[in-house]
């Protein structure tokens, strides 16, 4: 597995994530991810995983005009699905976290 | 709404990408419509495209052609109708001139090369929508495009007069109705592919050849006329594709 492909991994978990909290679009689960301090993949990164995650079934989309006019806005919502894979994910996270955090703290004791 | 070129130039490459890799259509549509919002999004707040789709679009791409769906249909229906446009034209160009030989070799040579073509230019539009290239490789790769399926037509064309396959002969009632089923195989396809560019080409094509066979002239100017109109009316189409081209950017 390379790097980004971990990486990858857990954008995803952080996508449902925020996606879970209220029905968002790109640029705002971007900006989210942002604020946060996720900043390690590019922006553009989130269309393919969430293509992904939609064919998978963990979210649905459905598109609204914008008050101010203009284009369609994709909007995303958490499935069934999507809410236990968000849960699996919390578990093998805070496994994974812990884990490393414990090899690493190691080195300064 | 107006995006920065760069922005345009990246999103229009994609879809060339895209386009050429089979992807479905409303899919592509849908995700251009999405990334086209957050670049605007993006550059209103002052970010660059490379911030977007990172340092390398090619590899962006490749991630994004992983997760669109391929549309069935170009194997199922897009490749026979051009095989069946192909071989249109071959029997047309036989069939008018009243040449009721088919060798085994052109029957099966001439849609081959058809779709060996087409892949090329697939192949084609997808190297220079992915790799940032110059001008001149670009315009290289384009007339070499160009000039590849004729090649390959006119070795069919020689190799058939210097191999022997076998020929099959139909009668001339069987001739006339080649040359109507050739007519509704491309006016099927410009239904099909709802453009009159199906129609257009074997027009230029062939009607100058039939209007020839009733005009009394030499052979060999006959064959400089038609020559002539082809080549006018080819390139005065490519003038008219670069400029609609150029309109719409």
């Amino acid at each position: 597995m390379s790097s980004s492909q971990l990486l990858k991994g857990i954008l995803e978990g952080c996508l449902l994530s925020i996606i879970a909290e209220r029905e968002t679009y790109g640029y705002e689960m971007v900006e989210k991810l942002a604020a946060y301090g996720f900043t390690m993949v590019s922006e553009g990164s989130i269309y393919p995983l969430l293509l992904r995650m939609k064919k998978e079934g963990l979210v649905t989309t459905t598109s609204k005009t914008l008050p101010s006019g203009g284009p369609k806005r994709k909007y995303y919502q958490l499935t069934a699905e999507g809410r236990t894979e968000l849960a699996d994910f919390k578990v093998r996270w805070a496994e994974v976290s812990s884990s490393v955090n414990n090899i690493l703290r190691r080195e300064q004791s | 709404m107006t995006l920065s070129k760069e922005s345009q130039a990246f999103l229009d490459n994609l879809r060339i990408y895209l386009f050429a890799s089979n992807k479905k259509e409303d899919e592509v549509i849908e995700l251009m419509e999405e990334l086209e919002d957050h670049l605007y999004e993006a550059e209103q707040n002052g970010k660059s495209v490379e911030h977007i789709i990172g340092k390398s679009p090619k590899a962006y791409m490749k991630e994004i052609e992983a997760e669109v769906e391929t549309d069935g249909r170009f194997w199922l229906m897009f490749v026979p109708l051009i095989l069946l446009n192909a071989f249109a034209y071959l029997i047309m160009n036989k069939a008018i001139e009243g040449d009721r030989n088919y060798s085994l070799l052109a029957l099966i040579g001439n849609p081959l090369v058809f779709i060996v073509s087409i892949l090329l230019l697939f192949g084609m539009y997808r190297f220079t929508a992915a790799n940032k290239l110059s001008k001149k490789v670009t315009i290289t790769l384009y007339i070499l495009m160009g000039l590849a399926p004729t090649g390959m037509f006119v070795g069919i064309l020689l190799a058939d007069l210097f191999i022997e396959t076998p020929v099959l002969t139909i009668s001339p009632a069987l001739n006339i109705a080649v040359i109507i089923t050739a007519c509704f195989i491309f006016i099927a396809a410009a239904l099909y592919w709802k453009t009159w560019i199906s129609v257009i080409v074997p027009a230029v094509l062939y009607i100058p050849q039939v209007i020839l066979r009733y005009i009394d002239i030499e052979e060999e100017s006959k064959l400089i006329i038609i020559m002539l109109i082809c080549i006018v009316l080819s390139l005065s189409m490519w003038i008219w594709f670069l400029r609609k081209n150029k309109k719409d950017s």
